[in-house]
């Protein structure tokens, strides 16, 4: 079905370039697996490090996912149907946390809920406890989900909910009952994205909330401090999160190819 | 109490400076003219969808949109309290809806409005599509759903975007006698947007020429052919087919 002069010819340098980047990608992550057994996995996982941490992240990561996805959808609607340039400027400040470094993220939030911060002086004190770490993530992770709900929304067609409009719905039901199941492939895929960069966030963490076992310490965290005195509990550790991480991106493509609605504009001409 | 149309809408939409003063009847109304004249532009904002616009807009003696520069009082309906059913171009089906959930999309929640929407669908020979999804049907049918859907709460005028331009030409010469024949047993006013010289003669209503924005002519087919008031009017109007009958005179 592919064009022949489309197809790639074998041993192109190109091809043996993109090679190489594939085995340099894929070598790191085998060696992970490798590198425990499923005994010693277990023993690692009974580490007095590993329990609390496994459920600290899985509770920060809840909340947090719960809250951009109650904030988040809204700010995508509203940045998907803004016109003019203050939209943009906006757009370009959501994307800003992801192009800055997590570190830099970290410091800047102590700035703003640290004691001495912006609004210390309102006796807010976040620094280390676990609201810190639900901060920084939602801080880190929330633009994955807006950027992509926001262009999952772009693509609704505005005939869709004039028509809904019309037939008697309000702005709120219009977007509930056509625009939000028209973007649910975008708005799973946005979680999926948000909730594995939560998952996985360190820099901003460590700086805010410090690594404070069962109060801060998820984790990323935990491997950083089993690293230090046993390194087979930080590869277990290690090994169950890139596992999570797998799980996630295979549901997440699952469920988009589920919810998926074939457009009848499409399928219209095909007949 | 006067039935029908009154529109008065001006303002300027990007390139287009619309200008537009008409009124109409019960039953359909065919806004025919040239792509990029407005006509989109001119439903839309009928159905409530375009702001920045001053005029008036009364169906049946009910304000829809007033701006107010008669001193009138300003009056803004949202599209929802317009009673307008509207068919846009590409016919608007929600495509994560059977074809029944889509008719009841307007007819309110609950079993009450699945048998309003099986009503509706009863009506237009379409019951037995209740229970398909959009892109599983034919055009043709898809245009019965659309037809259906905005018929079935019962709206007090109707919008039609060239209703038929997404038909084959089979599809589309059944779907307009039919179309014809629901719009002129329902006799509501409808206004219905086309470039098809063919949809005016089958619809036999009477006829608002928009050009660059603006009202370049109005009446009936034959008055408007003998009379022509523009090039796009005369070429569109040619009097060699508007003398023969509503058939279907460029394709055979």
């Amino acid at each position: 079905m592919a064009d022949p002069y489309l197809r790639l010819r074998r041993a192109t340098p190109g091809v043996a370039l993109g090679l190489g980047l594939l085995v340099f990608l894929l070598l790191p992550i085998a060696a992970l697996g490798l590198a425990s057994s499923p005994g010693e996995l277990w023993a690692a996982l009974a580490h007095p490090l590993v329990m609390p941490a496994l459920a600290l992240s899985a509770r920060t990561t809840a909340v947090t996912l719960a809250i951009v996805i109650v904030t988040g959808t809204p700010l995508a609607w509203m940045l998907a149907r803004a016109r003019g340039p203050w939209a943009r400027v906006i757009e370009t400040a959501v994307e800003l946390p992801i192009v800055i470094p997590p570190a830099v993220m970290g410091i800047a939030l102590l700035l703003a809920f640290g004691r001495q911060g912006l609004l210390g002086g309102l006796g807010v004190a976040l620094p280390f406890t676990t609201t810190a770490v639900i901060v920084a993530q939602v801080v880190v992770a929330a633009p994955f989900y807006v950027q992509s709900v926001a262009a999952g929304f772009r693509g609704v067609d505005d005939d869709l909910l004039l028509v809904a409009r019309t037939l008697g719905a309000s702005p709120r039901q219009a977007f509930l009952r056509v625009a939000v199941p028209l973007c649910l492939p975008a708005i799973v895929n946005g979680a999926a994205l948000c909730w594995a960069r939560a998952l996985g966030e360190f820099g901003a963490t460590l700086l805010f909330a410090g690594s404070l076992p069962g109060r801060t310490q998820t984790m990323p965290l935990a491997i950083h401090a089993a690293l230090e005195a046993d390194v087979r509990v930080a590869t277990a550790v290690a090994l169950v999160l890139a596992l999570l991480a797998f799980v996630t991106l295979l549901a997440a493509r699952a469920a988009r190819r589920w919810l998926v609605w074939p457009s009848p504009a499409r399928a219209g001409a095909e007949r | 109490m006067s039935t029908g149309w009154q529109v008065e809408l001006r303002g300027r939409l990007g390139d287009l400076e619309l200008d537009v003063r008409f009124e109409a009847g019960d039953g359909p109304t065919i806004v025919i003219g040239p792509n990029g004249a407005g006509k989109t532009t001119l439903l839309r904002a009928i159905a409530g969808a375009v702001g920045d616009l001053r005029g008036r807009v009364v169906l049946d003696d009910r304000v829809l949109f007033d701006s107010g520069f008669d001193s009138g009082p300003r009056v803004y309906l949202p599209p929802e309290a317009r009673r307008v059913g509207y068919v846009p171009q590409g016919l608007g089906l929600f495509p994560h809806m059977t074809a029944l959930d889509n008719v009841a999309f307007g007819c309110g929640r609950g079993a009450r409005a699945r048998a309003r929407a099986r009503t509706a669908l009863e009506r237009l020979g379409a019951l037995e599509l209740a229970g398909r999804l959009p892109h599983e049907l034919s055009g043709g049918q898809r245009q019965r759903i659309a037809l259906a859907r905005a018929l079935a709460p019962d709206p007090r005028g109707l919008l039609l975007d060239e209703p038929l331009s997404a038909l084959d030409v089979g599809q589309r010469r059944r779907t307009r006698a039919f179309l014809a024949e629901h719009l002129c047993r329902a006799g509501r006013p409808a206004l219905v947007v086309t470039h098809d010289l063919r949809d005016a003669m089958a619809l036999r209503g009477e006829l608002v020429v928009i050009e660059a924005g603006r009202v370049q002519q109005q009446g009936r087919l034959e008055d408007i052919a003998r009379a022509p008031g523009s090039e796009f009017v005369a070429e569109l109007l040619d009097p060699r087919w508007v003398a023969s009958e509503p058939g279907e005179p460029g394709e055979q």
